[in-house]
């Protein structure tokens, strides 16, 4: 199993990691995410042994690999922006890790071909770099990283460089060979769709620090700080106070039950007061009689699968997806069912 | 029907023009070096020729190569070791200069370029001074020769190997397995092959032809071909001075093609930065 163990990295004064501590699933797909400076890369840097930690340390199977060379650790590493040789065809390119391991040329050229094959870009393996496009190229950059049989697999925003349309089609592809190869992969992107679909399990970094870690259902309907909950996912985030005893919470604009079912954590012992998160999705257009609260349309926008609401209710901005088909005009009164069980608290 | 447009024939004429008073002094050289009249200038050596009366005559070439052959040999030798020996330098000194990130590498990237703008008589003059014990020996002349001919061969690899970011290959190799001289040999150098032929062809060339270092440093048993070719030209008759030119200029003048065919991005780069 490979574990990391208060991993800490600076850059001058400004911290980048600070006690990264994880134990990584074996066979398991781990994505990193988080915003942009919050240490993802660096903590990928790290445990490739590209970067070396200020502090902590990097184990697999509890051998500690801190101190030694990125060469010597069995680690395949898929970079953002390919970083294919120009001076190798495809195949020579899938077979570099192996010569560098002193496989004989024809074993070789059947772990080439076979990886190839498991892509399936076989019929690329005579084609120089520059004739193949940027999809292409980052499959041959992970039949490239995967031939060498790595231990663990590193992938650093793999599919960032691409267009929207082919990082969709690379996604279901990646998750397929990925899942199909059971190698410890740890997959660090800022693409949450990215890091919901491919991982087992869901790493959320913020300013150097772990926020969250858990499975991606888990992340997105339990977030344990209000900084999940804003970053994973859209969210409405309201003050709210938290009747105990009758487990309803009151909003600035309606009291709902709450309906506990673990989604949402106890306030504070000496304080009813809380922060209450609602998903758009935990939210739904009912006749008056049945709703929890009335509300005004300012906008809808068609989002292609769903109708995104904003509503204004006692003054507050709540966001509602309904279904796209939905008809609402802007200023009409709407009535909305908030769904109890789906809304998480913290203590405020 | 095509429109007559003035402006482009009078640009045509000019460029045209131009060409002819480029190309002019070199032909007429060539011309003196094959052809047998007397008006091209006082043919004292005509008997060198071997071939009286006739208008063409190649009998000058033998007669070069008879008088200057172990100076063409001796160019031809400090032009193969400023290849050989420069490159053994600049590459590694190139790989230094495209992956280090140290705040003196600027400084240190001018210090290299500098012997570029120093005049060749100052440079052989410091080197009289500094190896006063060696002056005479023919390698203090292949010295000077490297000292000009290093800092091109740097710049034209250093350009290279930034312009395809070899710190991000070498990271992907390093992560793939390979240790530093697997990396050096199986990616960088492979990468800078087309850089070091054309690095080589314009170290040859300037070689070939570089005359104030190897004047001012030449002795009566080392003297370099351009350094002849002076002497030819002060000495010898108009069509033996061609046919010497003519020998200097069969070599130069394919190289400067191979350059041009060969994509002159680094070369560009080095003109520049010249």
């Amino acid at each position: 199993m490979l574990e990391t163990i208060g991993l800490r990295k600076s850059y001058g004064s400004q911290l980048a990691v600070d006690d990264f501590s994880h134990r990584f699933a074996p066979g398991k797909i781990t994505t990193i995410l988080g915003p942009s400076g919050s240490g993802k890369s660096t903590v990928l840097g790290m445990i490739a042994g590209l970067l070396q930690p200020d502090r902590g340390r990097v184990e697999l199977g509890g051998r500690d690999l801190t101190s030694i060379s990125p060469e010597r650790r069995d680690f395949g590493m898929v970079f953002q922006h390919y970083a294919l040789f120009p001076h190798l065809n495809v195949q020579q390119n899938v077979e570099f890790g192996l010569r560098v391991r002193r496989l004989t040329r024809k074993r070789r050229a059947e772990r080439a071909r076979e990886t190839l094959q498991m892509i399936r870009i076989e019929h690329l393996a005579d084609r120089r770099i520059r004739e193949i496009s940027g999809g292409e190229q980052q499959r041959v950059a992970l039949a490239r990283a995967i031939a060498i049989r790595p231990k663990v697999l590193l992938m650093d925003e793999p599919l960032s460089a691409l267009d929207a349309r082919l990082r969709e089609e690379l996604r279901s592809e990646l998750l397929r060979l990925l899942r199909d190869l059971a190698i410890t992969t740890i997959y660090v992107t800022h693409d949450q769709i990215e890091a919901m679909t491919l991982g087992h399990e869901m790493i959320i970094l913020n300013h150097g620090q772990v926020e969250q870690a858990g499975p991606p259902d888990e992340l997105y309907l339990r977030p344990a700080s209000l900084f999940v909950a804003n970053f994973l996912g859209d969210s409405n985030v309201f003050a709210a106070e938290s009747e105990e005893v009758s487990e309803r919470l009151r909003l600035p604009f309606a009291t709902i039950n709450l309906q506990p079912n673990g989604h949402n954590s106890s306030p504070n012992e000496h304080s009813s007061r809380c922060w209450a998160m609602i998903r758009p999705e935990s939210m739904e257009l009912v006749p008056e009689g049945e709703a929890d609260f009335a509300a005004t349309v300012e906008s809808a926008t068609f989002l292609g699968n769903r109708l995104r609401l904003q509503l204004r209710a006692a003054g507050e901005k709540v966001i509602v997806d309904v279904e796209n088909r939905c008809a609402v005009s802007p200023s009409a009164p709407v009535y909305v069912k908030v769904k109890g069980a789906e809304v998480a608290t913290w203590p405020r | 029907m095509t429109k007559f447009k003035p402006g482009l024939v009078t640009a045509h004429l000019l460029t045209w023009l131009l060409l002819i008073v480029v190309i002019a002094p070199l032909l007429v050289v060539i011309l003196g070096a094959f052809l047998n009249v007397s008006f091209l200038g006082l043919a004292s050596e005509q008997w060198a020729a071997r071939k009286g009366d006739g208008i063409f005559n190649h009998g000058w070439f033998a007669y070069v190569f008879h008088l200057y052959g172990s100076n063409i040999l001796f160019s031809l030798l400090l032009a193969g070791l400023s290849v050989v020996i420069g490159a053994a330098i600049s590459l590694p000194g190139a790989y230094i200069l495209a992956t280090c990130r140290w705040r003196g590498l600027r400084i240190f990237e001018e210090v290299v370029l500098l012997p570029l703008s120093i005049p060749g008589i100052a440079m052989s003059i410091g080197l009289i001074e500094a190896y006063i014990t060696f002056r005479g020996q023919w390698w203090l002349i292949l010295c000077g020769h490297i000292l000009y001919t290093v800092p091109l061969m740097t710049r034209v690899l250093t350009n290279s190997l930034r312009s395809f970011d070899i710190a991000r290959l070498e990271l992907v190799a390093q992560s793939l397995g390979a240790g530093w001289w697997h990396r050096f040999v199986f990616v960088v150098v492979p990468n800078l092959r087309h850089s070091l032929i054309v690095g080589s062809l314009l170290v040859f060339a300037v070689s070939w032809g570089e005359f104030n270092v190897s004047y001012l440093l030449n002795t009566p048993l080392h003297q370099t071909y351009p350094a002849a070719l002076y002497a030819t030209f002060t000495a010898n008759s108009f069509q033996v001075s061609s046919a010497a030119t003519t020998i200097f200029l069969a070599l130069i003048i394919p190289i400067l093609f191979a350059l041009q065919w060969l994509g002159g991005d680094e070369f560009t780069h080095v003109e520049q930065s010249a």
